[in-house]
């Protein structure tokens, strides 16, 4: 039993793929760690988990990335990245907040801000077929999850919703209304137009 | 909790507690008692103490039927029963469900101190968060500063019980 809930592996790689999985994902992560000096990574590689978290204790940031993410068939390089720094846009995405958890960035917007902000300035000019690539496979790795999770515990944001952002954040295009809808659903309030909240 | 994949049912059980404990804050003052792990009578192993506090408090702004404010409200048609039981079940620090991965009795006085001295202290609102670790469980608390106003946040870092941790027999590697 798990106090999250979140869903696990069933099975591993062979170790030739994960030898190469753990090394591409903890050189992503001293990359990000390069790229946000404010934000400690980790890598908590025995974890089945298909997962990755940000979280704050006091003033210090948080990003963790979980083995059966990292392990998992779907994701490759730039889907790794493009969850890092989802994760990173948590602390650093912005407004609108999470109505219900005030200290970080709104899901949508922190996968806005990971397309936008985070992946150019770690992949430079390679930075929109990065994030392209990396948004199919969480699109992919969604379609593959959602039948593992508990009922009625789907994901807050629908999966093409979240593809579409990363597309809009990619093309430097603003956020697509389907992130604003889904936030109207979820919160039951408007989307924020401005700065303030 | 910020997450890859973030559910609607834990997200939902940490969205409740800290609107409990924003909200309804000045509420949850006049209850500290509840919390305070000190007074004769709190006994944090098995069902007495964060599991008593969470069966026992009743409030008036609850939507629950049976006004347990600590619970949240699940409106009718949601499938979430099984994570109130798995909450529940989580709280209960009887050896039998620490072995399996509840909470442990320490932290439940870690937890239930840090909210006895935020209801106690000058803190506008109190955050709770849930973080996997590889270690054993334990509780982090800070104070932290959001739009000039001053909050405690209580992190739980709690292994994932089951399935076990990779070792050699699972094939998983170590980390280097």
């Amino acid at each position: 039993m798990s106090l999250l809930g979140w869903p696990a592996e069933k099975k591993l790689p062979s170790r030739r793929r994960q030898l190469r999985r753990r090394s591409v994902a903890l050189a992503l992560l001293d990359e990000f760690g390069r790229a946000f000096p404010e934000i400690t990574y980790d890598l908590l590689w025995e974890s089945p988990t298909i997962n990755a978290q940000a979280w704050r204790v006091g003033t210090v940031r948080h990003v963790r990335v979980y083995g059966g993410l990292v392990r998992h068939a779907t994701i490759t390089r730039p889907g790794l990245a493009l969850m890092i720094a989802h994760e990173t846009g948590h602390h650093l995405g912005g407004l609108p907040r999470d109505p219900e958890m005030r200290w970080m960035t709104w899901q949508g917007q922190a996968d806005y801000w990971a397309a936008r902000t985070a992946m150019p300035l770690v992949f430079g000019s390679q930075a929109y077929d990065a994030t392209l690539r990396g948004a199919r496979q969480i699109l992919k790795l969604h379609e593959d999850l959602i039948p593992l999770l508990a009922e009625g515990d789907e994901p807050d944001l629908s999966a093409r919703c979240r593809y579409f952002i990363f597309c809009a954040g990619a093309s430097g295009t603003e956020i697509p209304p389907c992130a604003k809808a889904e936030y109207r659903r979820s919160f039951n309030q408007e989307y924020p137009t401005n700065n303030l909240v | 909790m910020g997450a890859l994949i973030k559910t609607r049912g834990t997200k939902l059980l940490a969205a409740h507690l800290n609107e409990e404990f924003s909200t309804w804050i000045a509420f949850y003052r006049g209850k500290a008692n509840y919390f305070d792990a000190t007074r004769a009578g709190y006994n944090p192993a098995g069902t007495g103490g964060l599991l008593y506090a969470t069966n026992n408090i009743f409030a008036p702004h609850s939507l629950r039927t049976d006004q347990k404010s600590l619970l949240p409200y699940f409106p009718p048609g949601t499938p979430h029963t099984n994570l109130e039981n798995r909450w529940l079940w989580f709280l209960n620090t009887s050896a039998a469900n620490v072995a399996l991965g509840s909470l442990m009795p320490a932290n439940d006085i870690a937890i239930a101190s840090a909210i006895h001295k935020a209801l106690g202290g000058a803190y506008d609102s109190i955050t709770f968060d849930a973080v996997e670790t590889s270690g054993p469980q334990y509780v982090t608390v800070s104070d932290a500063y959001d739009d000039g106003t001053l909050y405690m946040n209580i992190v739980l870092m709690t292994p994932k019980s089951i399935p076990k941790a990779g070792n050699k027999a699972t094939g998983l590697l170590p980390l280097d």
